[in-house]
């Protein structure tokens, strides 16, 4: 009756061909250990499902079935993009491993979670590790330095105009990231096209973001935390946008709870780009709202 | 032709509590002798014995003779034995909600209603049995009508049925309705789509002088008149029309999971006895359900017509406590969109249609409406009662000087 039919495993196929152009830039980018780390997560999100099915008393028969529905690795692979290519590789390794263990089969499997399995793991080392999460590279060539977001947070002594061929500028977003994070917004869009996701979280969650750039831009001075453009274009914003804050599990239900919730990661996200001490506020922002989605759901039914 | 299904070695009937069964174990009864009596009365649908009632259930052994019983055929009568007659026929809404007719008609005529609409739309895929009635027994349900005319001040009767019906009603407007869509078939979006007036989520139909009655229950109201009790009706068996017995066990279709009501979508196993029973319009194979977590995905909710928060009721369901929306799932109306959509393969609309079945008989044991029709119901029927001894007595008496009428069965006495 229907053309064809969804289910959960095509669903997850999907979002992994989404993602499938973002890992490649990435690859490309800063090199093989982008593969390793992937290589590395999957199988760690895999022995932890597996594990964790087990300990939860399914057979290993009902445990490898689940197992194929594909989520852990859409887990890891989340991980894994939030993740420095440069740190240790047991930083993605733990990463899943909570995200799997703790914040998915802890609260009752697939399905289940509170909040956001990929980001919870992903907040649990980057607060217990920050060292680590400084090794993003400020661009494709150079070792490790300032992100986009960190010189803009923290050099003041500048106007934006004057950041003109810094090494971690780039055209209209921070050197590198904005190269992913068009190739991210490809396979968003092609998720938004194939229906699969909310389309009001992204947009909801950009435009906060671009309005909040906005009020903080005060015409490029030296205070200003960069344009719009350079806002959606740095760090893992785009990412987010459009696979994580989107993970159907962890986001409420209905339309205006979903410009709800996207305006709270959009907020969280700013305010941490302001004035937090770590390098982006896309986790936070996530788990924040995944904690006001229970709420959410009740107050708009 | 529809053809009969042939004679099952057994029948077994369920009671409903506002009813109790009249006969006792071991007593033989022949086709048409009623079984139970009250608000749902249930007939032998073959001639047999009864080899046991365990509490709501009876089951009954078939003999190899077709002997059978009918009621005085009602010719004219006033409103109040009419009622009683579609009530002691055992006429229930036969298009799958199974609610006593005679209740229906009488908060109708209460209520003043002046358009008839006549369901013959078959939503559901691979669904035919109200349309091959409609095209092989039209005088019967005429007649159905004409009762029904009898009843209420009808203004207006509609006749709604998909364009591959042919039929013509010579006293009312025939309403095509072109493709029907899943959700045509559910009272109030028919409605709306006849008269133009939507009916509120809180109100019924008869609200707004609107009564709609399944062209199967109308047919089985012509029956009546003419004195044949509700022992048989059309189902689609496996894409064939068939007029099957109440009561025929299921494993006399296939020992494959089955669903009795409605089909590809909304299809449920609504049997707790393992057998077909009045609401049954079709036997089809179930569709299996994987019943995979569910990732709140949300399919089922864009896909719902009501616009129901599908997803939290389905994790309401799974004891996942939200008791917010609870009370919406009383508003669904089992189209079953929403089983195709989900990716985890759950029966969203069987979880959906469990938890409104047990808002609506909670409603319906707080509802003093309810009960007051029934009171009233009650009182009319005395009233018929005595009219219907007088006819009787009359009817004997005939009887006694010509001998080739119809005698009366001593279980139709009232």
């Amino acid at each position: 009756m229907m053309a064809e039919r969804m289910t959960t495993s095509r669903i997850m196929r999907e979002v992994i061909l989404a993602l499938i152009p973002g890992f490649a830039v990435f690859a490309v980018l800063y090199g093989p250990r982008v593969p390793i780390h992937v290589a590395l997560a999957c199988l760690a999100a895999i022995t932890t499902e597996l594990i964790c099915l087990r300990l939860r008393g399914e057979t290993w028969r009902s445990a490898v079935q689940v197992l194929r529905d594909g989520s852990a690795v859409v887990t890891a692979l989340l991980i894994v993009a939030a993740v420095p290519p440069a740190a240790a590789f047991g930083i993605s390794i733990l990463a899943a491993v909570i995200a799997i263990g703790l914040a998915k089969h802890a609260f009752g499997g697939l399905g289940r979670n509170l909040f956001n399995s990929a980001m919870t793991g992903y907040a649990m080392v980057l607060v217990s590790f920050p060292a680590a999460f400084s090794l993003w590279p400020a661009n494709p060539d150079g070792l490790t330095g300032a992100t986009m977001l960190d010189v803009l947070k923290h050099d003041a002594g500048r106007t934006l105009s004057e950041f003109t061929g810094h090494p971690a500028f780039g055209d209209y977003g921070a050197a590198g990231f904005e190269l992913m994070a068009l190739a991210w917004l490809a396979g968003g869009l092609y998720l938004l096209w194939r229906g699969l996701i909310a389309w009001r979280i992204p947009v909801g969650l950009l435009i906060t973001v671009a309005v909040i750039a906005v009020l903080l831009w005060d015409g490029g001075g030296s205070e200003s935390l960069g344009t719009p453009l350079q806002q959606w274009f740095a760090g893992g914003l785009i990412l987010a946008a459009f696979f994580i804050a989107t993970d159907p599990v962890t986001h409420p239900r209905s339309k205006q709870a979903q410009w709800c919730f996207g305006f709270i990661v959009g907020v969280v996200v700013m305010m941490v780009r302001a004035g937090g001490s770590f390098p982006d506020g896309i986790a936070f922002g996530v788990l924040l709202a995944n904690a006001f989605t229970p709420w959410l759901d009740r107050r708009f039914p | 032709m529809i053809a009969h299904r042939a004679l099952s070695a057994r029948y077994i009937y369920s009671l409903h509590p506002e009813s109790t069964w009249v006969v006792a174990q071991g007593q033989l009864v022949v086709c048409g002798e009623v079984l139970a009596k009250g608000v749902r009365f249930e007939h032998a649908s073959a001639a047999g014995v009864i080899t046991s009632i365990s509490g709501n259930t009876l089951i009954l052994e078939t003999t190899p003779d077709e002997q059978s019983v009918q009621m005085q055929p009602l010719n004219g009568g006033n409103s109040a034995a009419i009622l009683r007659r579609i009530q002691e026929a055992g006429i229930v809404g036969l298009g799958g909600g199974g609610f006593p007719t005679h209740l229906k008609l009488l908060a109708a005529a209460r209520k003043r209603a002046q358009t008839l609409v006549v369901n013959a739309v078959e939503c559901e895929p691979g669904i035919t049995c109200d349309a091959a009635l409609l095209q092989e027994n039209q005088a019967t349900v005429h007649n159905g009508i004409d009762a029904v005319r009898t009843l209420l001040e009808l203004k207006s009767i509609h006749i709604a049925a998909s364009d591959k019906t042919d039929f013509e009603y010579h006293a009312g407007s025939t309403t095509v309705i072109r493709q029907p869509k899943p959700t045509d078939g559910a009272e109030r979006y028919l409605v709306e789509r006849l008269t133009g007036e939507t009916v509120p989520v809180d109100a019924l139909p008869v609200d707004l002088g609107v009564v709609v009655l399944n062209v199967a229950t109308l047919h089985a109201v012509g029956q009546a008149l003419q004195g044949v009790p509700l022992t048989t009706r059309v189902v689609t068996v496996f894409g064939e029309n068939q007029w099957v017995r109440i009561g025929t066990p299921l494993t006399a279709f296939s020992n494959a999971p089955l669903v009795c009501v409605g089909g590809e979508l909304s299809g449920a196993d609504i049997s707790t006895t393992g057998a077909t029973d009045k609401r049954t319009n079709s036997i089809q194979t179930a569709r299996g359900f994987l019943n995979l977590p569910c990732i709140r995905c949300g399919a089922c909710d864009d896909t719902c017509p009501e616009q129901l928060p599908v997803a939290t009721l389905v994790s309401l369901a799974a004891g996942q406590a939200q008791s917010t929306v609870r009370d919406t799932a009383s508003r669904c109306i089992g189209c079953g969109l929403c089983n195709p959509v989900c990716p985890s393969s759950i029966n969203v609309a069987g979880l959906v249609r469990t938890l409104r079945d047990s808002q609506r008989a909670e409603a319906l044991r707080t509802n003093n409406i309810v009960r007051a029709e029934q009171r009233y119901l009650r009182h009319t029927s005395r009233m018929a009662a005595e009219e219907l001894a007088q006819a009787e007595r009359r009817a004997n008496r005939l009887a006694r000087l010509n001998p080739e009428s119809i005698p009366i069965s001593s279980s139709h006495d009232g």
